[in-house]
């Protein structure tokens, strides 16, 4: 394979992860369609930044591994944060997935 | 001059069976690809080897005056290895398939011009052209 198919996060991987990202995540469950879209979030400039910001932070070179055996905490608090911030996650669902991260 | 520097991409994924030629594949894309509406970014045989492998072969590894090696390919490299791990998880030892990253040209700048407009996509969805020909000849 070409040297350029490696090293870089998938592109399949990008789309799903931006549009969680966006607010226009689907998500297909027995048949029913939901789509996803906060009004808070509408303005298409601030959408299109936000997926630009989700692109970089998938291809920034990955910080310095974790000591072997200890949980990614930081990656994890980021994620729940970029959820909860973009409002895909409600205020108590933050938190519970927070405490429920930090035991 | 807008933020998007392409539009978007279709990965599709051909399969080789029985007597069917890559040579002829290529062929019956030829017409649309390579224009201001549609162009092949990327282009990738796929076959699973005895041992389960995937392997690729390049638009470059293949010899001149090949049909497929005089393809133009815009961004080659563009679908990674990971991309093409998980769109070849169900091919059969044995098999093969050709994969094709179209991009969408005319989607570029309205793209562009949405953006300018405030204008936000919510979803997009592909309905399968036998699905659409069979709902219309009810």
């Amino acid at each position: 394979m070409l040297m350029r198919r490696f090293g870089r996060p998938g592109l399949i991987g990008l789309a799903a992860r931006t549009a969680v990202v966006a607010g226009t995540a689907t998500a297909v469950a027995g048949g029913m369609r939901r789509a996803q879209y906060n009004r808070a979030q509408g303005d298409a400039a601030v959408q299109q930044e936000q997926i630009r910001d989700e692109v970089a932070a998938q291809t920034a070179p990955p910080p310095a591994p974790a000591a072997a055996g200890a949980p990614d905490f930081m990656g994890e608090l980021n994620q729940l944060a970029q959820l909860h911030s973009s409002g895909v996650l409600s205020d108590d669902e933050f938190a519970a997935a927070k405490a429920k991260l930090l035991g | 001059m807008g933020a998007l520097t392409h539009g978007p991409v279709d990965l599709v994924l051909v399969e080789m069976s029985g007597e069917v030629s890559s040579a002829a594949v290529v062929e019956a894309f030829a017409p649309v690809i390579g224009s201001d509406v549609l162009r092949l970014l990327d282009f990738v045989l796929l076959s699973r080897d005895e041992s389960g492998e995937v392997v690729a072969v390049e638009v470059e590894e293949l010899e001149d005056g090949d049909v497929i090696a005089d393809l133009e390919v815009f961004e080659p490299g563009l679908v990674t290895a990971e991309d093409i791990t998980e769109l070849t998880g169900d091919l059969p030892v044995g098999a093969s398939a050709l994969l094709f990253a179209i991009e969408h040209v005319w989607a570029r700048e309205l793209g562009d011009l949405l953006e300018s407009a405030g204008g936000v996509v919510l979803t997009e969805t592909r309905i399968p052209a036998h699905v659409v020909s069979a709902a219309l000849s009810e």
